[in-house]
């Protein structure tokens, strides 16, 4: 039951994986600009948007085979494409939080601020994308 | 195996945080205070005793109207020029007076771009440019002295316009100096201001007519992008010889210390 909720959930965080990483693709194409929508804002650049495809793709095709483990470690792999992708995103601002521009610190907002909206789709898709560190596990029992 | 699991533990942590700190964010809403952008001042001179802020503008409406004089129109790069020889005049100005506000005739700028919209830029600083009788009261001195040693005497906007088809990157060296103590400064423009191909496309599109339609359009991307950076970029940035503003050392420790309360956070948890 576990696994085939877990199927479920990796499919679908699949699928949406592969559509934002399309968007990125196309948004990084010659004369397209990036979307932005709330939060949410879709950077135009090819070759992020390529991987993350590629990731939802890996996720997508894993999912049906979770409880295998050549399953699992698609679903794996892609999620790890995922994760560098946001990590890059996280590092970044964390390095621009603390310096402000200038050669000095930042000011407390604008510490926060760096931190703000918006928000890269991979952003939005790691912690869903932690999950798959449960179902490591139980394969491991 | 236990270094392993601390890094572990690390990301975890910060993980945590930037996902907090990102919902606070989010839900204050807050904004970071404006930046503060590069501001193009104005060059400040007295002119017998009477203090003279001069704009980028005024100097361009000058430049434009003198080269529209002689030659019917204006060379679509014209800005471009304009612009450089601004910056070099507040950048030299700022160093050799060191703040103070120097007197029209103590100026002395000499220039090795035999070009005619940064000349008449200088011209019009120093009061020697033409019909400039009812603008000033005093001059300085201005001099166009090419690389090889040889001064321009003849610094008319068409003879200038005829010698300036040859220039490169390296020709952008004004020397400003102040006439009564004699000390001087050399703005030099940094090469890579200047994208590899400028010099060649600027001969074939501005004096060949030969420039296809491409060319033209790249021409005019290029010499735009030159002109906003001399605009708008840091001094370090587009002449030779300034340092970048090290780091605050506070950032370093500020970096330093967040490092560590990851890692001590790490232990602990």
């Amino acid at each position: 039951m576990k696994f085939k909720l877990g199927s479920a959930y990796f499919a679908i965080l699949g699928v949406i994986t592969l559509a934002f990483g399309g968007l990125e693709v196309v948004t990084g194409l010659p004369g397209i600009e990036g979307l932005s929508t709330g939060a949410l804002e879709i950077p135009p650049d090819l070759w992020r948007g390529i991987i993350i495809f590629f990731a939802g793709a890996f996720i997508t095709a894993g999912a049906f085979k979770l409880r295998d483990i050549h399953g699992l470690g698609m679903s794996t792999f892609g999620s790890i494409m995922l994760w560098i992708i946001a990590g890059c995103d996280i590092f970044t601002r964390i390095m621009e939080s603390i310096p402000n521009g200038a050669g000095g610190l930042n000011s407390l907002e604008g510490f926060l601020a760096t931190y703000g909206p918006p928000y890269s789709p991979a952003l939005f898709l790691l912690p869903f994308s932690l999950v798959i560190f449960y179902f490591i596990k139980e394969v491991e029992k | 195996m236990k270094v392993g699991k601390i890094g572990i533990k690390a990301l975890v942590l910060v993980l945590i945080m930037f996902y907090a700190l990102a919902a606070i964010a989010w839900v204050t809403g807050v904004e970071a205070p404006e930046e503060e952008e590069f501001e193009l001042g104005e060059v400040t001179i007295e002119d017998n005793g009477t203090e003279l802020a001069i704009s980028i503008d005024e100097v361009s409406e000058y430049v434009t109207e003198k080269i529209e004089d002689a030659m019917g129109s204006v060379p679509e790069d014209m800005e471009m020029f304009v612009s450089g020889a601004y910056r070099a005049t507040l950048l030299g100005i700022s160093e050799v007076w060191e703040g103070e506000v120097p007197s029209r005739d103590d100026i002395k700028i000499v220039s090795s771009l035999p070009e005619p919209a940064s000349a008449l830029c200088f011209q019009y600083i120093t009061g020697t440019g033409p019909s400039m009788e009812n603008l000033r009261a005093e001059n300085g001195v201005f001099e166009i002295v090419l690389q090889d040693g040889t001064l321009v005497e003849n610094t008319s906007v068409q003879h200038l316009y005829e010698l300036s088809k040859n220039i490169t990157a390296d020709d952008w060296k004004f020397e400003i100096s102040s006439i009564s103590t004699g000390e001087s400064f050399v703005v030099e423009v940094k090469g890579d201001v200047f994208p590899e191909d400028f010099f060649g496309l600027r001969e074939k599109v501005v004096f060949g007519q030969t420039a296809s339609e491409k060319e033209g359009q790249e021409f005019t991307w290029e010499w735009s992008d030159i002109n906003d950076g001399f605009q708008g970029f840091e001094d370090y940035e587009i002449f030779e010889g300034l340092e970048e503003p090290a780091p605050d050392s506070a950032t370093i420790v500020a970096l330093i210390a967040v490092i560590l309360a990851i890692v001590i956070l790490a232990l602990i948890i």
